[in-house]
């Protein structure tokens, strides 16, 4: 019935236990009786802590916080193994975190992390509760102390001779707080949080030290990718081309790029054969993941940094013929006969296009041809109505052409729009997109419109 | 010394799978050496040779695996002895080389320096990754480091919740991305192999493909072919990874997955240099071939492109040679078929799958095969092992491969002879397995025709005596101390047919459990008796005990059930055993498929063995036959003291007369009318009172019945089987105060014994054979005489009130102390007499 209990998951039933477990107190042992390695009241205190603790983390994890606090108090409290209080402590701290009590949660945590030698769970849960705190110096800090836990590699442990409470828990399934992932999850998770951030360089360095780990060949060791439930392994490459980018480093943002098309070559659409598919003007076209566009995109980005605006130029282009050839139908069949998840929405899809675009445009306004900007502005206004930097840029370049009337026009839109309460929706977008998005943003929206605004020589209505 | 045992080990990798025990190492330049004998403590399922640490892991059946580092010294010196008969150094395997002791094992791989297992649990799969150990270390694994479960679309344990040992084991193979930096020895060194890019990426996705991670394959005995990418299975210790993010499932076979490979089929032959395999095969033991390339839809995507064959099955094992060739074998043939060739069909994975043409080569029963890797040029070899231990070398030339094993041409003549009678060896050992094998299916197809034709008359449902049936009777014995009674079951078989062997007659007796311990589930005890020929007119006599148990006490009524069985078991394990001696011959876990009771049942009859069965008449029985039953009662310790108490001087009486002296006896009667009796009895009691008629028709059953018809008796004193007489009387009465229109005739049936349980038991008895007679005469009896309504009220009424009281009275027994316990005793039993008089009456 115990073990049944244990494993089972309906709350009465353990609760029942609990109450059970606590009433019983097991007869004292004479003096006289031969020597026994676990009386029963020993026992009775693993049960009840294992018991105690099972509960609490299941409430915890159905979310019914004070009882979960309860539970968990109970069970520190009572006889278990360091290792064990370890798990309890970090428990404690994701609890009281979720209850809004930070301070108390750091005690736990520290605690905790001076119980022993697994500090992993404790140190993730320290990451959690700086980046709700804000202190992304500290959040950074214990990530990377994470990745340094992690590092660490199990040993065989031999079996234990009397009931302890380890036996009587679950290992953590992935969705439990206590769960702590690999290395380079861990690492990933220091990467893409760096990024955030904004601190490209350590984001760039972390990132491609989680290629070298992911991808090394070397037979000692396996790590496995950050996925599951992380981004798909062509996003990991595209946000380290991403923040390689961001930190300047244009030519190190396409070595991965290249890697990550050459790695990737066998599995996709022969481009001779795209081209002569395109002028045979055959209908159906192959069906080509999204993050090979963006690939072609972030490569764009970096010649634009080199200060190379033709080959940038051309692979925008490249990345836009891929783009549209991706029609819905497509989308529904090809990943799904393929049985490959698509990494990307059909919102992030919209705004790939428009960037692509965008960045188009401001190529051709950066080589003098204003028509070509204009046409591709257009295009991007089209594509994402919602989206306003492609209004912006438009905006720019209207009035640079000097075309007065559809400035005007715009200008007059883009004003309602700004006046509208902004709908900031959560697109979860990809990173990489993110922060390429900021990169394309027209710094100077409020000014701009400022300008246009005395510019104007007479309100239209007059 | 140490790369060329190397060699040596691997080329029988693949072959001392059903070797049993023991494992061989034989030399590649050799036909058969066997410098190295290691015995093992179960039968040895698996062979794999890790490369760059040099370690061997011997997978036994129920054990788990063992590491052993093969001794180079051994090697050397063997070496040098090039005399046939090699001395066999038997070395037992120390208990320390176990690497993993789980019973649970069933196959394994190993990967570079990881060792990928597969267990079976009650529920599902296990694949557990282990770190190996290097060499030198203590043999111990460093731990697991990552862990998924397989879930199956039939469970594993049996109706018992008891795993049931695989019948067929799974498959495990790791497959590697074809590539510049994949080593091609670590591949193949461990029974891995690659693929080409596109293919691996399509299968696996483009994670595995962007990481270059070797893949794991796993085809399960249920037909599922699964795959995980390794890298993503090293998760942290302590969690097992979750199976829907991990684990894909490519196809279902839908017959147990024996063999998974790939070739190179060439089709798409555009890249030039590109000579890695392009192909998965997977081959299911029923001979269901899955083929799975990459091609392109019409709009140029590259999709898998699955397709399913079907070959001569059952395939026992199979193996993947140079080009598109899949070597295969089955019971009686060793087939070769291409699948690269253009005459392959090719059909849609919807249409049902078009049969392949294997080439075959002329060897049957080969249970293990290799395709060795360095052979001439333009020949094949492949080493093959067969049911009977015997290792072939194979040469096939690539221009012929349909002429069969062209052996190498000898240069002398003795060579030659050897070759032609090794040929004729071969030859005539699969001439006598096939012929074998024909004969036991032909036996069983008659065993099965007989078996329909029997369950056809039986279960036809023509009225009437069927023509193969079971009458009981049973009779009073006493073969010790104790008497018995026992039942005589008569077999017969009045039909044209034959009952042959594979039949059992299966008797179940079912006993009521006594009202005192009706918590006590009733027990049922089922005799089965082999049935060895019964032609037609046969008659077969089987005597069973029925009781008294263990406990000396005759549980009445008994049910007595019985059936025909045929066993299937004994056809189907008659045909099976052909086709399957390869591995039952060395399998001994291998476990029936076909639980016990799996057959055909043909009910015969059913009885209900009751007090009127088993009464004792110890007047009626001849004087030279009296029966041995009644020393029983005589010497019963009641009479004894009963006797006693009378005192010596007065004269010696029966014990039926204490009794009645001490114990009144208890009555009870029922009262049918006659005329409901007389339509029952129909033609029996013509010639006879009804009442005769009557005391007959209670005791048909009776051994005593004879005596009983011939002496026209309507009373009768008897002793039931606890020892209690009991007298039985029928009489004719009439009811003048019950009937509306004059006086109703009825038959009064009166049973009276000393004995409560005795008397209850008789009267059930006897109530039970009234009811069913009712019953039957329901129908055809118009409708019940007028009676006084008034009448059957007053009675109705005044038991109600009696009910009420033995309620109370049996609360109150039940509450009370000792010493009133004897007044509520007595009081209940008189309650009960007097609920029982007026008497039952049946109308």
């Amino acid at each position: 019935f115990l073990l049944q209990t244990l494993n089972g998951n309906q709350s009465e039933a353990s609760e029942n236990l609990l109450l059970l477990l606590k009433t019983w107190s097991p007869p004292a042992e004479e003096s006289d009786v031969p020597l026994t390695l676990q009386d029963a009241r020993g026992l009775r205190d693993i049960l009840l802590t294992a018991s105690a603790y099972r509960q609490g983390l299941q409430e915890l994890i159905t979310g019914s916080l004070p009882r979960a606090l309860s539970s968990l108090q109970e069970a520190a409290s009572g006889l278990c193994s360091r290792p064990v209080l370890v798990q309890v402590y970090t428990a404690l701290g994701t609890c009281l975190r979720k209850m809004g009590n930070p301070q108390r949660a750091l005690l736990y945590l520290a605690a905790a992390l001076k119980g022993g030698s697994t500090c992993g769970p404790p140190l993730l849960e320290a990451s959690r509760l700086y980046r709700q705190l804000g202190n992304t110096a500290a959040e950074l800090e214990s990530l990377e102390l994470l990745v340094e836990a992690l590092n660490v590699t199990h040993s065989f442990e031999a079996p234990q001779l009397l009931i302890e409470v380890e036996l009587l828990l679950p290992r953590p399934h992935p969705a439990s707080p206590l769960h702590c992932g690999t290395q380079s999850q861990a690492k990933y998770l220091l990467a893409s949080r760096c990024l955030q951030v904004g601190r490209a360089e350590d984001a760039a360095e972390h990132y491609l030290d989680l290629l070298a780990l992911v991808l090394d060949g070397s037979e000692s060791k396996f790590f496995p990718p950050p996925s599951p439930p992380g981004p798909c392994m062509p996003e990991v490459f595209l946000e380290a081309a991403a923040a390689l980018i961001q930190a300047g480093r244009a030519q190190d943002a396409l070595t991965v790029c290249e890697e990550l098309l050459s790695r990737t070559s066998s599995l996709l659409p022969k481009m001779p054969q795209l081209r002569e598919d395109a002028r045979k003007g055959t209908k159906e076209s192959p069906h080509c993941p999204s993050w090979v566009s963006a690939t072609y995109l972030l490569q764009g980005q970096a010649w634009v940094q080199l200060g190379a605006p033709k080959e940038a130029i051309s692979e925008f282009s490249r990345c836009l013929e891929l783009l549209f050839r991706t029609t819905p139908k497509d989308e529904e069949q090809g990943p799904a006969s393929n049985g490959e998840k698509e990494c990307i929405s059909d919102v992030a899809l919209q705004q790939l296009r428009a960037a692509a675009l965008i960045s188009r445009g401001l190529q051709w306004v950066t080589i003098g041809q204003d028509t070509k900007a204009l046409q591709d502005f257009l295009l991007s206004v089209q594509m994402c109505p919602g989206y306003q930097d492609a209004s912006f840029h438009l905006l720019q370049t209207l009035r640079r052409m000097d075309r007065r009337h559809e400035a005007t026009a715009l200008w007059w839109r883009l004003k309602a729009q700004t006046e509208l309460p902004q709908e900031n929706a959560a697109w979860s977008l990809p990173l990489y997109l993110e922060t390429y998005l900021d990169w394309i943003h027209s710094p100077d929206r409020e000014t701009l419109l400022e300008e246009f605004q005395t510019s104007l020589p007479e309100p239209p209505d007059l | 010394p140490s790369g060329a045992l190397l060699s040596a080990v691997w080329l029988l990798l693949g072959l001392a799978g059903a070797w049993g025990r023991q494992v061989l190492a034989a030399g590649e330049g050799r036909s058969l050496a066997a410098p190295r004998l290691d015995s093992f403590p179960a039968q040895v399922w698996q062979l794999e040779l890790s490369a760059v640490p040099g370690l061997l892991y011997v997978l036994c059946a129920r054990r788990g695996i063992y590491c052993l580092s093969p001794d180079p010294k051994s090697d050397g010196s063997d070496r040098d002895s090039e005399d046939g008969e090699l001395p066999c150094a038997l070395i037992s395997v120390d208990p320390d080389a176990c690497l993993l002791p789980d019973a649970a094992l069933c196959t394994f791989t190993v990967v570079a320096d990881k060792l990928v297992t597969l267990a079976q649990g009650p529920a599902h799969w296990k694949v557990q990754l282990f770190e190996c150990p290097r060499p030198g270390e203590d043999a111990r694994p460093r731990g697991q480091v990552g862990e998924v479960e397989l879930s199956i679309s039939s469970p594993l344990t049996g109706p018992l919740g008891e795993p049931t040992a695989p019948r067929f084991l799974p498959v495990l193979r790791c497959v590697s991305p074809a590539g510049p930096s994949t080593l091609l020895s670590r591949v193949q060194g461990s029974g891995g192999f690659l693929l080409e890019r596109a293919l691996f990426g399509l299968l696996f996705g483009v994670d595995a493909s962007l990481l270059e991670s070797p893949v794991i394959l796993c085809g399960l005995p249920d037909g599922q072919l699964c795959c995980v990418v390794l890298k993503t299975l090293v998760t942290s210790k302590l969690s097992p990874g979750d199976p829907k993010a991990l684990v894909k499932i490519l196809h279902h076979l839908e017959e147990p997955v024996v063999f998974i490979g790939a070739v190179k089929t060439g089709s798409s032959a555009q890249d030039v240099g590109d000579t890695h395999p392009d192909c998965l095969v997977a081959l299911g033991h029923d001979g269901r071939v899955l083929t799975i390339k990459a091609g392109c839809d019409e709009a140029g995507t590259l999709v898998p492109a699955l397709r399913e064959y079907r070959l001569p099955g059952p395939v026992l094992c199979a193996a993947c040679g140079g080009g598109g060739r899949v070597y295969h074998s089955t019971t009686s043939e060793l087939c070769v078929v291409d699948l690269a060739q253009g005459g392959v069909p090719s059909g849609d994975l919807g249409d049902p799958p078009s049969l392949l043409c294997p080439a075959g080569l002329g060897v049957c029963s080969v249970v293990t095969l290799s395709v060795l890797s360095e052979v001439p040029e333009g020949t094949r070899g492949l080493l093959a092992l067969s049911t009977r231990g015997r290792l072939m070398t194979c040469r096939l030339q690539l221009s012929s491969e349909v002429s069969g094993p062209t052996r190498a041409a000898a240069a002398s003549t003795g060579q030659k002879i050897k070759d032609l009678l090794s040929g004729i060896g071969t030859v005539s050992e699969r001439l006598s397995s096939l012929r074998k094998a024909v004969e036991q299916r032909n036996k069983a197809l008659t065993c099965l025709n007989e078996a329909m034709n029997v369950s056809c008359i039986l279960l036809s449902g023509r009225e009437g005596p069927k023509p193969i049936s079971c009458t009981v009777t049973t009779a009073w014995s006493r073969p010790q101390l104790q008497d018995v009674l026992t039942a005589t079951f008569w077999l017969e078989n009045s039909s044209g047919l034959c009952l042959d062997r594979g039949w059992t007659l299966c008797v179940q007796v079912l006993t009521s459990a006594s009202a005192s311990d009706s918590d006590m589930a009733s027990a049922a005890t089922t005799y089965t008796i082999p049935v060895d020929r019964l032609g037609p007119g046969d008659r077969r006599e089987v005597t069973l005990p029925l009781g008294p148990g263990e406990d000396g006490v005759l549980h009445l009524p008994l049910t007595v059930s019985c059936a025909l069985h045929y066993s299937l078991r004994e056809v189907m394990g008659g045909a099976r055993a052909p086709s399957e001696s390869s591995k039952d011959s060395s399998d001994e876990c291998c476990p029936d498929v076909l639980p016990e009771q799996d057959g055909i049942s043909l009910p015969l009859c059913e009885h209900t063995v009751d007090v009127l069965w088993c009464l004792r008449f110890p007047g009626l029985a001849p004087a030279h036959t009296q029966a041995p039953g009644l020393l029983g009662p005589l010497c019963d310790p009641v009479d004894t003291f009963l006797g006693s108490f009378l005192g010596p001087r007065s004269e010696p009486t029966g014990p039926a007369s204490l009794r009645a002296k001490f114990l009144p006896p208890s009555v009870a009667t029922i009262k049918v009318s006659a005329e409901l009796l007389r339509a029952a009895l129909g033609d029996h009691h013509s010639g006879t009172s009804l009442d005769c008629a009557a005391l007959q028709w209670l005791l048909a059953e009776n051994a005593a019945l004879d005596v009983v018809r011939a002496r026209q008796l309507s009373s009768v004193q008897g002793v039931a089987p606890d020892g209690a007489d009991v007298h039985l009387t029928v009489r004719e009465v009439a009811m003048t105060d019950l009937g509306a229109a004059g006086p109703l005739q009825t038959v009064e049936i009166q049973v009276q014994s000393s004995s409560p349980a005795s008397l209850c038991g008789t009267h059930h008895a006897v109530i039970g054979r009234l009811q069913v007679m009712v019953v039957e005469q329901a129908a055809r009896i118009p409708g019940p005489p007028d009676l006084r309504v008034q009448c059957l009220q007053q009675t109705y009424s005044s038991h109600e009130t009696l009910l009420r009281e033995v309620q109370t009275l049996r609360d109150r027994l039940c509450t009370e102390d000792e010493a009133t316990l004897h007044a509520t005793a007595q009081r209940l039993l008189q309650v009960h007499r007097q609920l029982r008089s007026p008497s039952l009456l049946l109308v």
